[in-house]
């Protein structure tokens, strides 16, 4: 039978405390219970886990004055990058979560605003690393053939720091986005902002203009950002051409000068025509 | 005269609050009790306190998640060295050094991620 004070319930049938207005006194073997996380730190759960599955932006709440909550942060493996609302002021400066793997954040709440401080433990990330494949010789190939017209398939370099093959759905066994590289174009989700340029390097067609990201300029490649992705886009009849190629030339540079070239590789882009 | 619930004691006749299934509400002075240790860091003692007299090797138990537990420790001015337990992960990989000229005394956090990991922080004092 729960306790009550004044009809209102302190100890319930499961044993649980409610309702305290006040505790004193000394504790022994006592400890948070730890809730499991994906996007909300409530500071009214002392202790939270989070393993996160993808970049991630987190949000506050159960702000009130006082409150503490520690979040045991597992950053993965790749690893993936934490973003903390604006009401999270930090020690100094916001940690470099590429530093580590594991996190361990303290927040304490200000009422309005959250004072928060992070440790970073083991399985540090390895150092960046921005590389491509493929030679003039040997470019890296993505082979496909029209089904229904269009056609279109090309390469794609994503803010995950992945390289991506692309193959229209349309198209003849078309497998629409697949990953081709995580150790390139960056071996982790990148650090900063780095710049891509994509070119005509040789064959029989040319990338496509409106189908790809800007051509022969160097365009912003980070983390967040938009993919860049560069497209053959053949509109005519099957029966009407030949087996063509597109070999793309692609460059990583850290600045948008595009000096010093950081990795150069290049991409082919081959398909059969009836002709 | 104890209070139970369905039979189970839950505020004991010392007025210790025993078996409880949770608690939710606020604390003012609510503290942990302070346990005087040698080599054995048990999870479920809140405060711990060891004052190192030659080289000490340290094991870890109850370790379970979420636990937290503080260790209050006095290498003392001969910087004795003290050995933990593989569980133990120090923040970077990179362990503190214990005998630093100047500091004798060290708060040591253990914060447990599961049933066989702890991860800790340390702070150094002085005096």
């Amino acid at each position: 039978m729960a306790i009550k004070i004044s009809n209102t319930t302190i100890i319930d049938d499961s044993k649980a405390f409610i309702n305290i207005s006040n505790t004193s006194g000394i504790y022994g073997d006592l400890h948070a219970s730890p809730s499991v996380t994906t996007s909300n730190i409530s500071v009214s759960n002392a202790i939270q886990t989070c393993i996160m599955t993808s970049n991630q932006t987190f949000t506050m709440s159960g702000g009130a004055e006082g409150r503490t909550t520690a979040l045991l942060l597992d950053t993965g493996t790749t690893p993936y990058v934490p973003t903390f609302p604006s009401s999270v002021k930090w020690l100094v400066a916001e940690p470099i979560w590429a530093n580590a793997r594991y996190w361990q954040i303290t927040f304490l709440s200000r009422g309005t605003y959250f004072t928060a401080s992070g440790s970073g433990f083991a399985g540090a990330s390895p150092t960046e690393a921005v590389t491509l494949d493929g030679s003039t010789s040997f470019p890296i190939m993505n082979v496909d053939m029209l089904g229904i017209n269009p056609l279109e398939m090309g390469w794609r370099f994503k803010p995950d720091g992945n390289v991506y093959k692309w193959q229209h759905p349309n198209n003849v066994a078309g497998n629409g986005e697949t990953l081709y590289s995580t150790a390139t174009w960056n071996n982790i989700t990148p650090s900063q902002t780095y710049y891509i340029k994509a070119s005509n390097y040789s064959g029989s067609v040319n990338l496509n203009v409106q189908n790809s990201s800007t051509l022969n300029s160097w365009i912003a490649l980070s983390a967040g950002g938009p993919t860049r992705e560069f497209n053959v886009y053949d509109t005519r009849t099957y029966g009407t051409y030949g087996d063509e190629n597109c070999v793309m030339k692609i460059e990583i540079s850290a600045n948008s000068s595009g000096s010093p070239v950081l990795a150069t590789g290049y991409y082919k882009v081959d398909y059969n025509g009836g002709a | 005269m104890a209070i139970k619930i369905a039979g189970t004691e839950v505020i004991s006749n010392t007025r210790a609050v025993v078996n409880m299934g949770s608690i939710e509400g606020n604390y003012t002075n609510f503290h942990g009790s302070v346990t005087a240790i040698t080599t054995a860091l048990d999870m479920s003692k809140p405060m711990m306190s060891v004052t190192l007299s030659g080289a000490t090797t340290f094991t870890a138990s109850n370790i379970e998640t979420g636990k937290v537990a503080l260790l209050m420790m006095d290498v003392t001015s001969s910087g004795h060295a003290p050995t933990w337990p593989a569980s133990i992960h120090w923040p970077m990989g990179t362990e503190y050094t214990w005998d630093t000229t100047g500091i004798t005394k060290w708060l040591v956090c253990f914060t447990c991620w599961d049933s066989t990991t702890i991860r800790a922080t340390a702070t150094g004092w002085g005096a």
